[in-house]
């Protein structure tokens, strides 16, 4: 009589305890299943979104990839002769202080113009002289 | 769900990728362009300078001449040197 009495509250805490833990179980479950098909939503939201930009960068690429190599074409073309141009306007404004000016708006170190930066290029020119730093 | 999950992450990256390289080749080829129109554009403004030199000072007028950007005047002949 006496074991029954303490052996059978142990027995119903023990089911109680394994039906709770069934319970979380179940729980945990559900959400780790809620959790993935979120995951896999996010998932392929993203990936859509990644697929959808990769097909406008694509058409982009479409159009750009002719402009850009007709823009190669010409720069190769233009450049020598933009050089040479340059070149012969510089050369004239060693002659021409007046023309010098105009050319230093588009030429750093046109001759005869006014520097473009005077203070720009000893302040890096020369560090500053040596003194012994305050502490 | 596992199987769903792993073949939408591998399509992922796929497109990942394809974005990333894509994305750049774009904006590689737009700077290009861009570089090639600023150029322009620093041209054509130098151009017009000079033009406007030309005006006060006939001397440049050689230089415009022999790269196509002033017509050469009709009549006059090259001076002697």
């Amino acid at each position: 009589m006496s074991e029954q009495n303490l052996s059978t509250p142990s027995a119903t805490s023990g089911t109680s305890d394994l039906s709770e833990l069934k319970e979380h179980c179940a729980e945990l479950q559900r959400q780790t299943h809620s959790l993935r098909v979120a995951l896999l939503v996010v998932a392929i939201c993203v990936a859509g979104f990644l697929a959808l930009e990769g097909r406008r960068n694509g058409q982009a690429l479409q159009l750009l990839r002719p402009q850009a190599a007709q823009v190669t074409e010409a720069s190769k073309v233009q450049d020598p002769i933009a050089n040479k141009f340059l070149a012969q306007l510089m050369d004239f404004a060693k002659g021409h202080q007046d023309f010098g000016a105009v050319l230093g708006k588009y030429v750093q170190r046109a001759p005869g113009a006014p520097a473009p930066t005077p203070t720009a290029a000893p302040a890096v020119a020369k560090p500053a002289p040596a003194a012994p730093p305050k502490k | 769900m596992n199987w769903a999950l792993a073949v939408v992450v591998v399509l992922l990256a796929v497109f990942a990728v394809q974005y990333f390289f894509k994305t750049r080749e774009v904006r590689n080829l737009q700077s290009r362009i861009v570089e090639y129109q600023n150029k322009q554009q620093f041209l054509n403004n130098l151009i017009a300078d000079c033009m406007e030199y030309s005006k006060r000072n006939p001397a440049i007028d050689p230089i415009l001449e022999a790269n196509n950007i002033k017509p050469k005047a009709a009549g006059t002949k090259p001076t002697a040197k």
